[in-house]
């Protein structure tokens, strides 16, 4: 593997020097702030990043694996394509927004307006686990795909407010208690019982994989499952009209 | 449900001596106005008749006429037939009234306020027909002193097909505009809506859109274009979001969008990445490392009261084209109340905002594009001399490809196979005569505009640009005058 101190080069240096490299899994240590790494690559190269990683990692990524011993700011996962991103920590807002595949899983809190307006099609299918909390609006706009929060290590609630606000697609999970106020009204709630983890088994397995913890705790709590009835939640809100 | 009050919009009027039965009518209404029954019997249903005279058009015989209702309400000069008919509407369904293509209101348009320079005399006209005339255009930053050249757009006439998405066209419309476009020396726009497969080939022709719904965006999207162009807002609905009705989210569509095929597919209003011109230059930036500096990176924005300011903060984010949308600016589907009523004429804001930049010293680091309501050759040198340095048509592409301009995209039935996605009604514009109007259209207009430059005695499309000596405001007011930057006749 080799090995990268980012505080010996400049933000863009880092950049190019990156994309340039043709080393399949590559560390970089004292990460501090540094944006738009591995944004828009088309390749499976692993990437070990050691501090907090800066905006828009990943962004409009298709295939790098990348790990994160540290947080992220904004951004994380931004209309990602494909690849896996994992991080260490917790990581600010609009991370996985837009996002079209692949899979970003945060040990911690996730910031305001997670996964919104995430889309799947065949199988292409984003997925999003956070192990903390998420703040306000999280699966905003939400037209596919799927979103988990366990709140495993938060002391907030478990969501913000406005969770699936326009949502028109896809699944959230929501692991325990979670505060209903404010929760987007055309919303099916329904509790799963043990079987009803079936579709995010795998996934949960890889969260207890990548962070610990064990799938009795992660399971002792029950899970509820949000997604929408109506494919069209506004179409009687407009009248087409000849003038 | 309350009565139904609303008496039709329009009235077909068939000459029964010409009509011969052969129900091609009632094949082509996509909106059911005809009827054939089986003892031959025609009859047609008014209130769906959206004047789209497709019917008429193709009519063999010319039996068919179409006019608006010959009912009238007693003349008022408040409450006009239409103000009492939204009304109505409302009334019926409790919906927002909804509505297609760009602003059609009585506002003034500085466009028909301004009148062109020839030369007399004084220095001498130039035959384009005879001698050469330079309609090269290159977009991008031309500010090179810094981190050397920049990617530059090269025209070969400073007019481009602005953005339509697929969905709330059909991929016949980017069919034909994406050959047009290439035979042209000129650049089409996939709009939000992503590239149909189809396509490929021609996305290096390609504007590529960065909307907030993030439609069909992936690094292949953003490498196989021209540019990227990133969509904060539109003429149409400034400060809205895009909404694409479900009726028209077919299966092609939800592939291309990643959203559940019958579904509306939403675009926030704002990027929910972009609250902030920083949060701009952090998205242009993104989208150039993306790209690896290699394309030059658009912003789209509404032309609203502070475009100015806006324009500034988007020059200094970043933005290597500015692409401003006037309030006459076209749309699929947008609340009429917000088409209506919001924005502002381009004609100022593209004045306003050339001048802003240069006084700002910045004008050389963005190219300026204009859209909204472009409607001939004269439009286009108008818009040269105000300061535009391209201009981008929709909806003039549009009616050369046969829109009747009837302003009911949103419902999917376009009888003329543009703003819809079915199968059956997008087989109708045949891609092929579609990028031969197109073609047609701008060969016209370039030549149009090569001879007024001629007569103005200038040679190349760079002398105009900003040349507002060349343009005298007829009708306007000193403060207009003065906003527009140009002197009034006989002045």
């Amino acid at each position: 593997m080799t090995i990268i101190n980012a505080a010996d080069y400049d933000n863009y240096e880092l950049l190019q020097m990156l994309e340039k490299m043709p080393q399949p899994e590559i560390q970089i240590s004292h990460v501090n702030g540094q944006r738009y790494i591995a944004c828009g690559w088309k390749n499976n190269k692993r990437l070990i990043l050691q501090g907090t990683v800066g905006n828009n990692l990943g962004a409009f990524a298709e295939g790098p694996q990348i790990v994160v011993f540290g947080n992220g700011q904004e951004g994380v996962a931004n209309t990602m394509n494909d690849g896996q991103i994992i991080v260490h920590g917790r990581v600010g807002d609009i991370a996985g927004y837009g996002m079209r595949g692949g899979k970003l899983f945060i040990k911690e809190n996730a910031g305001y307006r997670l996964g919104i307006h995430m889309k799947a099609y065949q199988e292409k299918k984003p997925v999003i686990v956070v192990g903390g909390s998420a703040g306000a609006f999280a699966g905003e706009y939400m037209a596919g795909g799927t979103i988990i929060i366990l709140g495993m290590n938060s002391n907030q609630a478990l969501i913000g407010s406005y969770c699936g606000t326009g949502m028109y697609g896809g699944a959230i999970y929501l692991r325990g208690e979670y505060p209903s106020r404010n929760l987007a009204p055309n919303l099916k709630k329904e509790v799963l019982g043990a079987d009803g983890l079936a579709e995010i088994k795998d996934y949960l397995a890889e969260y207890v994989s990548f962070f610990g913890d064990t799938m009795e705790n992660i399971t002792s709590a029950p899970f509820t499952r949000l997604s929408v009835e109506k494919k069209r939640p506004f179409a009687h809100l407009y009248t087409g009209f000849v003038s | 449900m309350a009565h139904n009050i609303m008496m039709p919009a329009f009235k077909v009027q068939r000459d029964e001596e010409r009509c011969i039965r052969c129900g091609v009518c009632v094949r082509q209404c996509a909106n059911n106005v005809h009827n054939l029954d089986e003892d031959g019997w025609m009859w047609v249903q008014d209130d769906k008749c959206v004047a789209c005279h497709r019917c008429a058009v193709l009519c063999p015989t010319r039996a068919l006429n179409i006019i608006e209702y010959p009912l009238d309400f007693r003349g008022n000069q408040h409450w006009t037939p239409a103000s009492i008919r939204e009304i109505y509407a409302q009334a019926q369904s409790g919906g927002v009234l909804l509505s297609g293509m760009g602003n059609p209101r009585t506002y003034k348009n500085y466009f028909d306020h301004l009148l062109i320079n020839a030369s007399q005399v004084t220095n001498p006209s130039i035959d384009p027909l005879r001698e050469p005339m330079e309609m090269t255009t290159y977009l991008g930053n031309k500010n090179h002193h810094s981190c050397g050249e920049k990617p530059q757009l090269k025209l070969d006439i400073p007019l481009m097909f602005s953005a339509m998405s697929f969905g709330s066209v059909s991929i016949n419309v980017h069919k034909s505009l994406a050959v047009a476009a290439k035979s042209l020396g000129t650049f089409w726009n996939t709009g939000e809506g992503g590239l149909h497969p189809d396509l490929l080939d021609f996305g290096r022709g390609a504007i590529v859109q960065v909307a907030s719904g993030r439609f069909g965006v992936h690094p292949d999207y953003l490498d196989n274009s021209a540019a990227v162009e990133i969509k904060i807002g539109q003429g149409a609905k400034p400060g809205i979001g895009g909404h694409l009705p479900g009726e028209k989210v077919s299966q092609d569509v939800s592939l291309a969008r990643m959203i559940p095929a019958w579904s509306d597919a939403i675009s926030p209003a704002p990027h929910h990445d972009i609250y902030s011109i920083e949060d701009l230059a952090q998205l242009i930036e993104t989208l150039k490392v993306a790209t690896r500096f290699e394309k030059p990176i658009a912003v789209k924005v509404a032309a609203v009261h502070n475009i100015t300011a806006i324009a500034s903060g988007v020059v200094r984010a970043g933005a290597d084209i500015l692409v401003i949308d006037g309030f006459r600016g076209g749309t699929g589907a947008a609340p009429m109340r917000i088409r209506d009523n919001v924005g502002i004429p381009v004609e100022m804001a593209l004045a306003q905002v050339d001048s802003r930049l240069r006084d700002e010293g910045i004008r050389s680091q963005t190219s300026l594009v204009i859209s909204g309501g472009i409607r001939n050759s004269a439009d286009v040198m108008k818009a040269i001399a105000l300061g535009a340095d391209a201009v981008y048509i929709a909806t003039a592409a549009l009616i050369a490809l046969g829109c009747h301009m009837c302003q009911m995209c949103f419902t999917g039935l376009c009888n003329w196979g543009i703003a819809t996605t079915r199968p059956d009604l997008t087989k109708r514009l045949n891609p092929h005569l579609g990028s031969e109007r197109a073609i047609n259209l701008l060969a016209a207009w370039k030549h149009e505009m090569m001879e007024m430059m001629g007569g103005m005695g200038i040679n190349a499309i760079e002398s105009l640009r900003g040349n507002r000596l060349m343009l005298r405001g007829i009708g306007l007011s000193k403060e207009e005058l003065g906003l527009l930057g140009v002197k009034g006749v006989g002045e």
